[in-house]
């Protein structure tokens, strides 16, 4: 593993990257994405690009690549060389040798990135393998009989072993830099740890740089040398991984740090949260990105702009209040105590023996065939009391919400909520679950009409929802386009509440979200469901929010109900063989 | 909790539609609201009695007859800005009255589901097979010539089309997760049909309706082509290129004239329904 004669880079760093500014545009309008990014990677260094959605984390990847959306007329300027050859300004032919043999990048969807029409061991020989080296390369991940492997078609791999695959693809051109972009976040948890294993070792093994981006610290900690955190296209703060996660320097680093939670995490109170959530319109300019979000922001952070500073650790930090963080972080582990809990000895919720069966397939190639979610599930959730529903896609959980809230009747079984009251739901995607052309106040108030109340009485009760939810009640004429992810969930919270239901079901409600709004919306349902005395079935993947959230784990495996207790007792001492395969996938901060 | 200056609402401008329409879209839309301004106020403009004799007969464009004169010295140009009231108003009423049977029966089907949904697609679509030139030839024969009948012709045949789009449309935003959120919020009937339902159908009809108002345009042009639209000395531009396409070799402005007049209209319309398009896409 040589460098290629063209090699003229004085150090030791594959990747430098100096002064990059991207501007892309959306709907007509540029707004700049990267905002002088200086970075260097070392061959054979795992760097973990750390940020919230919108920081530009991805936009780094597919420069790097020379793969910049032209539908967003991308202007960029600065410094990208890559080996010595440079990225930025290149002409196409140059970028497409580059992406062939410097560059690889393991997609976030592997079922996307893969020719649907032709089989695996064909689309690895595309890239110029022999049909020994396919085999050789597929066993070489991990992928049980590769030789099968590669007479398939990719639709007929699960998701783990797509991406397996596509690992395979990009680590047998042997790139001198691979970019993986969230290579797990479409992976259940017990890929997801497989996979970044398996990303460690060949990285180690055959000196490739790796780009980790995501925007889980967890995951970053687990396999990154170093850590760079962005925040709105600027370097927040880069660092050894254990010094970082250690004592963070940055506000919004520390942020991410405190939201962060997993099975550790003190579930008798609410999590620590720093920052507010993002806002929509993000100007850039002569002040620190963070201004607007940052709990220690003073004058000087709106009025000049913090550069990257060297600390005496030898990680760079862009804070003028780097020095107060510290306490800042010990200030949030006093987060506020859970409200006082109402319960009742009545069920709010009955599942009786619930089975429900879907039909698959029938197409021209396949039989059609009966498969079953769902195998007789009993459940009872008592007034006042939160279940988490844990299980991987696929282990029906999604479903048995769906016959809970009574929008899918089961093929067996009874379902039956006190006082006969239809539950409300919480949705995973907030955005989607929001009529687009209606204003906030039209859609909660449609919850209000049966009530027969005057309009000012409506009027009241809307402010106070959303007032409740933690949204200005100026917003309530706004449409859900103009409102930020998080800003949406709140609002689909205040409809559900503002009539509180004895049972509120949500679905997935925190998957898609950032740390921090995952646990300020955690913290959210956890409060309300006490304070309204509100049962609720909480259907999730991850095991640490249920813990936090919940008073009993359900846990779900292929439509059997195969362990349910009290959190702390299903996670330290689990019984289901399933249920330890999980536990032990979830990733922990403290390792 | 939330930091004070996160909850200003966007400034989002009123006219960020107009950023996504292009410029040829752009001239589309000006050009059919042009239109519907010459056809309504084209009698003021006439410079002389288009149904007069008011020069020598075959007289070319130019002078004081700017499209030049028809086989009677009647003036062009008074014929053709007639013409446009008479092609384009029609054209509008026979989109508007479709766009209300069809919306109303699709909205309805798609919404109801099951029996009522299969009866009035089976419907549908018996309309829908029918060749339509021909069914609007025989219906205009059987109710005699005439704009009026010209008009419930081309509708007969053209209300299905959009009773089956609202109907999928209608089908296929019921499944999406707001209007499943919208039910459990108790959120039922009219009120869900009309808020919650409608307006997600809204702009793909929008689009269907403005792309179809060339083809009405050229389906009453053709109507009159051949004789069955406006009786004689109305000035139906269809009617006018029919009655004069014999004499393109020696006169040639008095077919080719109002049939680039149909053209351009016909390209107005179908620019404006992308522009449509494209100021909806983003919404």
């Amino acid at each position: 593993m040589t460098p290629p004669a063209t090699f003229d880079q004085p150090d030791t760093s594959i990747l430098s990257i100096r002064g990059l500014h991207v501007r892309l545009s959306r709907d007509g309008r540029p707004s700049t994405v990267l905002d002088g990014i200086d970075f260097d990677l070392d061959a054979g260094e795992v760097v973990a690009l750390v940020g919230e959605s919108g920081s530009g984390k991805s936009t780094i990847g597919l420069a790097l690549q020379g793969l910049l959306p032209a539908e967003a007329q991308p202007e960029i300027s600065g410094s990208i060389r890559l080996a010595g050859r440079e990225i930025v300004g290149a002409k196409p032919h140059d970028l497409r040798a580059i992406r062939r043999s410097l560059v690889r990048a393991v997609p976030q969807d592997p079922m996307g990135a893969l020719n649907p029409t032709m089989s695996i061991g064909k689309q690895l020989r595309e890239g110029g393998l022999s049909a020994d080296e396919v085999v050789e390369w597929l066993a070489r991940t991990g992928l049980p009989a590769p030789q099968r492997i590669a007479a398939e078609m990719p639709h007929r791999l699960s998701g783990g072993q797509r991406q397996r695959v596509l690992i395979a693809m990009s680590m047998a051109a042997r790139p001198r830099v691979l970019i993986a972009d969230e290579p797990t976040t479409a992976l259940d948890v017990t890929v997801q740890a497989q996979i970044l294993t398996l990303l460690k070792d060949l990285a180690r093994e055959h000196n490739t740089a790796i780009l980790f981006i995501t925007h889980d610290l967890a995951v970053a900690a687990e396999l990154a040398d170093r850590v760079m955190v962005l925040y709105g296209g600027r370097v927040a703060e880069v660092g050894n991984t254990t010094t970082l996660i250690g004592a963070p320097l940055h506000p919004y680093s520390a942020g991410l740090l405190s939201a962060r939670f997993d099975l550790d995490s003190d579930r008798s109170r609410q999590l620590g949260t720093l920052s507010s959530e993002q806002r929509r319109a993000r100007p850039n300019g002569a002040h620190c990105n963070y201004v607007t979000r940052c709990p220690l922001a003073g004058t000087d952070c709106a009025e000049r702009r913090p550069d990257l500073v060297r600390q005496p650790d030898g990680r760079q930090v862009a804070c003028f209040h780097a020095d107060r963080v510290p306490d800042l972080l010990a200030q949030s582990r006093e987060a506020p105590a859970w409200p006082e809990a109402a319960a009742g000895d009545a069920n709010a919720l009955e599942l009786y023996r619930i089975t429900k069966s879907f039909g698959s397939g029938g197409g021209l190639f396949q039989r059609p065939r009966q498969t079953q979610v769902l195998a007789g599930i009993d459940l009872r959730i008592q007034q006042g009391e939160c279940v988490a529903l844990v299980g991987e896609s696929g282990s029906g959980k999604s479903t048995l919400l769906r016959i809970a809230a009574g929008l899918l009747p089961p093929d067996e079984g009874d379902v039956s909520w006190f006082g006969g009251v239809q539950p409300q739901v919480v949705f995973q995607d907030a955005v989607a679950a929001l009529t687009p052309w209606l204003t906030v106040d039209e859609q909660i108030r449609d919850r209000l009409r049966p009530l027969g109340l005057s309009r000012a009485e409506q009027n009241s009760r809307i402010a106070a929802a959303l007032e409740l939810v933690g949204v200005d009640p100026a917003l309530r004429n706004a449409l859900p386009s103009e409102l930020s992810g998080g800003q949406c969930q709140r609002i689909t919270v205040a409809r559900a509440v503002i009539v509180p239901p004895r049972l509120l079901l949500c679905d997935e409600p925190i998957s898609a979200m950032d740390v921090s709004l995952a646990a300020q919306t955690l913290n959210l349902l956890g409060s309300l469901r006490r304070s309204l005395g509100m049962a609720m079935l909480f259907v999730t993947h991850d095991l640490a929010a249920a813990r936090l959230i919940a008073d009993r784990i359900a846990v779900l495996e292929k439509g059997h109900l195969v362990e349910i207790g009290e959190p702390d007792q299903v996670i330290s001492a689990p019984q289901a063989p399933y249920t330890k395969t999980l536990v032990g996938a979830v990733p922990r901060l403290a390792s | 909790m939330a930091h004070p200056t996160e909850l200003a609402p966007s400034t989002s401008s009123n006219f960020d539609w107009l950023r996504r329409v292009g410029w040829l879209e752009r001239i589309g839309l000006a050009g059919v609201l042009a239109i519907t301004l010459i056809a309504l106020i084209g009698p003021l403009l006439l410079p002389y009695d288009p149904m007069l004799r008011v020069g020598a007969a075959y007289l070319p464009p130019g002078g004081s007859f700017w499209f030049g004169t028809d086989e009677i010295g009647r003036d062009l140009f008074s014929r053709v800005l007639l013409g446009v009231r008479y092609t384009w108003l029609p054209g509008l009423a026979v989109i508007g009255v479709s766009l209300l049977i069809g919306t109303s029966v699709g909205v309805f089907a798609g919404m109801v589901g099951g029996w009522v949904d299969t009866l009035l697609q089976r419907v549908v679509e018996l309309f829908l097979v029918l060749p339509s030139t021909l069914i609007a030839l025989a219906v205009v024969a059987a109710l005699g010539p005439g704009l009026l009948n010209t008009m419930i012709a081309i509708t007969i045949f053209w209300w299905p089309w959009y009773a089956r789009m609202s109907r999928d449309e209608v089908r296929r935003i019921r499944a999406r997760p707001h209007v499943e959120a919208a039910r459990i919020a108790g959120v039922k009937g009219p009120r869900l049909m009309l808020r919650y339902l409608l307006p997600g159908a809204a702009p793909a009809l929008a689009v269907a309706a403005t792309l179809d108002v060339a083809n009405i345009i050229l389906t009453l042009s053709v109507i009159s082509f051949l004789g069955l639209g406006l009786p004689a000395p109305a000035p139906e531009l269809g009617a006018m290129t029919s009655r004069s396409v014999d004499s393109l070799t020696t006169y040639w402005w008095l077919p080719i004239i109002p049939a680039l007049v149909i053209f351009l209209m016909s390209m107005l319309a179908n620019l404006a329904g992308d522009g449509i398009r494209s100021a909806l896409r983003g919404a």
